[in-house]
């Protein structure tokens, strides 16, 4: 797979060059993602929340996950659009998944599992390869010069963001979709396929996973890590996204 | 409090329960303990004054968080659960859950409404004396739906209504549409007939016969789109008390 990761300082937004990165799939990596649209879009998974962050930069086939709108470009109706949401469990299984636009290409159930698994695995790699700058005791960089508060200085490096817990993936966004990533303190995943110009992710995902705590976890019928099939939260859910546009 | 033997058995009890017993079983107690903590079992805060030693109407307007009550009911029906054959054995258990608190609750409930105001309780009485305890079956309706209903979830029931078929003049709803303890919880698909405010039926049920009214109560879902988890309890008199109804109705008794 034809994957290039720059630990460099560049912004994600402001790589626009990466459009031209070769995409040289063999014909079986093609047949394999033949299902996910076939458009080159720059991929970006930005793993702080802003820079200097590490970017990993990649071409779309390596990391597209198949849900474009396959009607493009009408940004009026969906200014505000949400997609799609799947929600992983801490072992990476798909608990819950549910589509909220009509017109979105359909996967098959196992293939959505495989996504799920698949995503638990990137996400858990683009934790692992968050760079460590090492503290270079005369150096008066300002990174090496502050090391955070969690940082073991016995060890002799710092992250990016001293301070700042390694949070992994948090948004990969081509120009047709946005896919934002939150993680709670449990380690349950929730993945929302947005409309790149939606505003306001944050508080969309702050309010389903308020949804969660509220109409699954408390709903002495559900049993922890297993599918969540709550009519409540279907009901709530939908009602609130419905509520918003 | 009887014999030490005994006493020392209802320690945790006693101690914090009832603080305004005599001293010397305070003094007592302390000793018996194998541990010299005078706050084992029950918490006491520092100035030792337990939820018991307020007065009891001063936490009337006190309320508990909801999500805490969610916590605490879906632990209910969990436990519930276990080891149960069907859906009606397990709205039998909830049902015998809610029970004695409806036994229990009566008198707090009339002693609130005695202490405050007549007008508290819609009873038949004249307005100037306290109010009886209810005689006829519509009244004791109207305490459920009314203050009970109040007591426990901050508002009125939405409807009660009297069964118009002929064949069954004992039976009477009183209609929920959005009842707190199913506020959380969906019920899976293949239990559809479950409804877990058989809890709040059992608390009815509890009220009824603590008033002296025999009663089934059992709690229906009626989803209507708008309230979609829309709850009828339907309370089912026995025959003596449809009896003495007819005779009080004779006499003239409201």
């Amino acid at each position: 797979m034809n994957t290039s990761i720059h630990h460099d300082q560049v912004g994600c937004r402001t790589a626009k060059d990466i459009n031209k990165l070769p995409t040289a799939l063999t014909r079986k990596e093609q047949a394999d993602f033949e299902h996910f649209p076939a458009t080159s879009t720059s991929t970006s998974i930005s793993s702080e929340k802003s820079t200097p962050a590490c970017c990993i930069l990649c071409s779309a086939s390596t990391l597209s996950i198949g849900h474009a709108v396959s009607t493009p470009d009408t940004p009026d109706s969906v200014a505000m659009a949400v997609f799609s949401l799947i929600i992983i469990n801490k072992a990476g299984g798909l608990i819950y998944q549910r589509e909220f636009q009509a017109g979105l290409r359909k996967l098959s159930t196992n293939d959505y599992l495989v996504l799920a698994g698949t995503f638990h695995g990137v996400h858990a790699i683009t934790r692992s390869i968050t760079p460590k700058l090492p503290l270079a005791p005369t150096t008066n960089s300002p990174a090496a010069a502050s090391p955070g508060s969690n940082t073991p200085v016995a060890s002799g490096y710092s992250y990016p963001i001293p301070g700042a817990s390694v949070s992994g993936l948090e948004y990969l966004e081509t120009d047709k979709f946005r896919l934002t990533c939150f993680q709670t303190l449990t380690g349950t995943k929730f993945l929302l396929f947005t409309d790149p110009m939606t505003g306001n992710v944050d508080t969309i995902i702050n309010k389903i996973y308020e949804l969660y705590a509220d109409y699954v976890m408390k709903n002495p019928f559900y049993q922890l890590e297993m599918p969540v099939r709550c009519e409540a939260f279907d009901r709530h859910l939908g009602a609130w996204l419905r509520g918003r546009t | 409090m009887a014999a030490p033997p005994r006493h020392s058995s209802m320690m945790s009890t006693s101690n914090a329960g009832t603080l305004q017993s005599s001293t010397t079983d305070r003094q007592q107690a302390p000793q018996q303990l194998p541990t010299p903590q005078p706050t084992q079992g029950l918490r006491v805060p520092s100035n030792r004054k337990t939820i018991y030693d307020r007065h009891l109407n001063r936490s009337r307007n006190a309320e508990s968080s909801r999500a805490s009550f969610a916590y605490l009911f879906g632990e209910m029906v969990t436990y519930a659960q276990r080891r149960v054959t069907g859906i009606q054995d397990l709205e039998k258990r909830l049902n015998e859950q809610g029970y004695p608190l409806g036994l229990r609750l009566l008198d707090l409930l009339f002693y609130r409404s005695t202490s405050t105001s007549s007008s508290a309780l819609s009873s038949s009485s004249t307005s100037s004396s306290p109010p009886n305890r209810p005689l006829r079956i519509i009244t004791l309706l109207h305490l459920i739906h009314g203050p009970l209903w109040r007591l426990l979830f901050q508002r009125s029931a939405d409807a009660l209504e009297h069964s118009v078929s002929p064949d069954t003049p004992n039976e009477y709803m009183i209609t929920d549409n959005d009842p707190l303890v199913n506020t959380y919880i969906s019920v899976p698909r293949e239990m559809n007939m479950l409804n877990c405010a058989a809890f709040v039926a059992g608390i009815i049920e509890g009220v009824c016969d603590g008033c002296g009214f025999e009663a089934k109560v059992s709690a229906h879902n009626q989803p209507t789109e708008m309230w979609p988890s829309r709850t009828v309890f339907l309370v089912r008199f026995g025959d003596s008390v449809m009896e003495r109804e007819k005779v009080l109705e004779r006499n003239g008794v409201k």
